[in-house]
């Protein structure tokens, strides 16, 4: 007998924990509307487990990134949250592949080759890639942690300075675009560097 | 967007996440090619978030592995089937989204592009059956309210709660609040690392079984894994810091060992602080308050610390107990 969607609980309580960035609120969310959500991309779209597993888990971070830049707000989270992984399925499904989704299947398939459902086209040669990577994460480990975290908040995660400014402890938004600009030059100046050696 | 693109972080990102409309993705691959520090400007957008996301999978496979979660056809809701199926959305309005629909309490911001359909936005509802914490649930009896001798029960009841509670607070332990908080931060996992080639292919693929376990919530696989390579490089902050972790999340683990795993991380890596953090934690999981405050007073002060803000907090609770 099919489950009613009624048995999915979730508080307002939990979306904030989640909005505040926690990742044990997060890993909450995720389990929580993983069947449902999740269900209609395998039962309703036919997408395959591995293709249900990567277009949720970059459906719930879209959604956290926009109920932490304040641009969602409590409510029939699991029609919004299918919505968003509906579309990012189709977009798998009719477009091309982004520039990072490339990198990040190079970096999977660094510990796990078994990406089975997205064709690589990918033409950048591996040692290149690899140089790259090296050199960002050699670079991150060169930054203060106040760099590390503003460009983690910023550029990675997609926050916007005016929603996190306070955390920084800074006036205004403007004072952290201007650190986010410094630590970014700073960071692609030691990636050029590591590039040359 | 007119013909004239301004090259920022959010447009770079939107390029990188492929989040732009055809014709603004083409006008943004000509600048690259145009343009090599551009080109190298958009890779590292490229790697960091990839790098993040992918990290962020591994966490969700985990949890899927762990809970065994699988796809279940649900008795979906006519209006929430409409709503999924209405018209496909831009990528940008799945990233912004703004405007309150008051009557459904969930907020619509109309891209600069497109309008959203506010007949759409008009099937969004409000979620019918919130999720009650069941302590406050239990708090709530109506029928206790119209019951005289019910009331007598409850008002002895709570005497003795709040008797407990005095009890609880002069003769427990004294360190029960701060062990929670501290529990509460232990359980938020720190990023696995990532994996790259090293000079040495054994360390490399022990190291990389570590890495591979961590990311999987397996901290007790992950731990044999940075015993070996801890056993092999001493020195690697890296090495000793995630073998630090190990020993704190995994059952199999020793909270000394983690201790001793995180004094070995000089102060001159980038790894230091956060591990002074865990090594606060670790202490105060094995009741050494003092060395435990001693550090987060460091931490607390240092206004840079992206973890002032929690050690400020730790303290505050200690200072209560």
């Amino acid at each position: 007998m099919k489950k009613h969607y009624n048995s999915i609980k979730y508080s307002k309580e939990d979306f904030e924990d989640f909005k505040s960035g926690d990742n044990t609120a997060l890993g909450f969310t995720y389990q929580t509307f993983y069947e449902y959500v999740c269900g209609i991309l395998h039962f309703k779209y036919k997408a395959n487990i591995d293709e249900c597993n990567d277009v949720y888990g970059d459906a719930i971070l879209k959604f956290q990134a926009a109920a932490m830049n304040d641009a969602v707000i409590y409510g029939n989270i699991k029609a919004y949250l299918t919505k968003v992984a509906v579309n990012v399925l189709r977009q798998n499904q009719r477009d091309r592949i982004s520039h990072a989704k490339k990198y990040e299947l190079f970096l999977s398939d660094q510990i796990n080759k078994s990406n089975s459902y997205v064709n690589d086209d990918f033409e950048i040669e591996d040692e290149q890639r690899k140089k790259l990577i090296e050199a960002v994460k050699w670079g991150m480990t060169q930054l203060g942690e106040l760099c590390r975290n503003i460009l983690t908040d910023t550029i990675i995660k997609g926050l916007k300075p005016g929603e996190i400014f306070k955390n920084y402890n800074y006036k205004n938004a403007r004072v952290l675009t201007d650190r986010k600009v410094k630590c970014k030059k700073h960071l692609l100046e030691l990636v050029k560097k590591k590039i040359k050696e | 967007m007119d013909g004239i693109l301004e090259i920022n972080d959010e447009l770079i990102n939107n390029y990188v996440n492929g989040n732009l409309n055809d014709a603004d993705h083409k006008k943004v691959e000509k600048k690259i090619k145009a343009d090599k520090s551009l080109s190298l400007e958009v890779d590292v957008h490229a790697v960091l978030i990839a790098e993040y996301k992918s990290d962020m999978k591994a966490f969700f496979k985990g949890i899927t592995k762990k809970l065994d979660l699988k796809p279940k056809e649900f008795d979906y809701d006519a209006e929430d089937l409409a709503f999924i199926e209405s018209d496909l959305l831009t990528n940008s309005e799945l990233n912004y989204i703004s405007e309150t629909t008051p009557e459904k309490n969930i907020k619509i911001k109309p891209d600069l592009n497109t309008e959203i359909n506010p007949e759409k936005k008009s099937t969004l509802k409000q979620e019918s059956n919130p999720r009650i914490n069941p302590e406050k649930k239990s708090s709530i009896n109506s029928d206790a309210k119209s019951s005289f001798g019910l009331l007598k029960v409850a008002a002895a009841f709570l005497i003795f709660c709040l008797l407990g509670s005095v009890l609880y607070f002069s003769l427990g332990p004294s360190s029960q609040n701060v062990n929670q908080l501290a529990d509460k931060f232990i359980a938020n996992h720190y990023n696995a690392p990532t994996i790259l080639r090293s000079e040495s292919q054994q360390i490399d693929s022990d190291w990389q079984n570590a890495v591979k376990f961590y990311k999987s919530n397996d901290f007790s696989s992950s731990l044999k894994f940075t015993g070996i390579v801890t056993s092999r490089v001493s020195d690697n902050a890296e090495y000793n810091f995630y073998h630090g972790l190990n020993n704190l999340y995994s059952p199999d683990g020793s909270i000394e060992n983690a201790i001793s795993a995180f004094d070995k991380i000089a102060n001159s890596s980038n790894l230091f602080e956060a591990a002074s953090w865990y090594k606060a934690l670790a202490y105060l999981k094995i009741n050494k308050e003092n060395q435990a405050k001693a550090l987060f007073e460091k931490i607390a002060s240092n206004p840079q610390s992206s973890r002032s803000k929690d050690a400020a907090k730790i303290l505050k609770s200690m200072e209560g107990n």
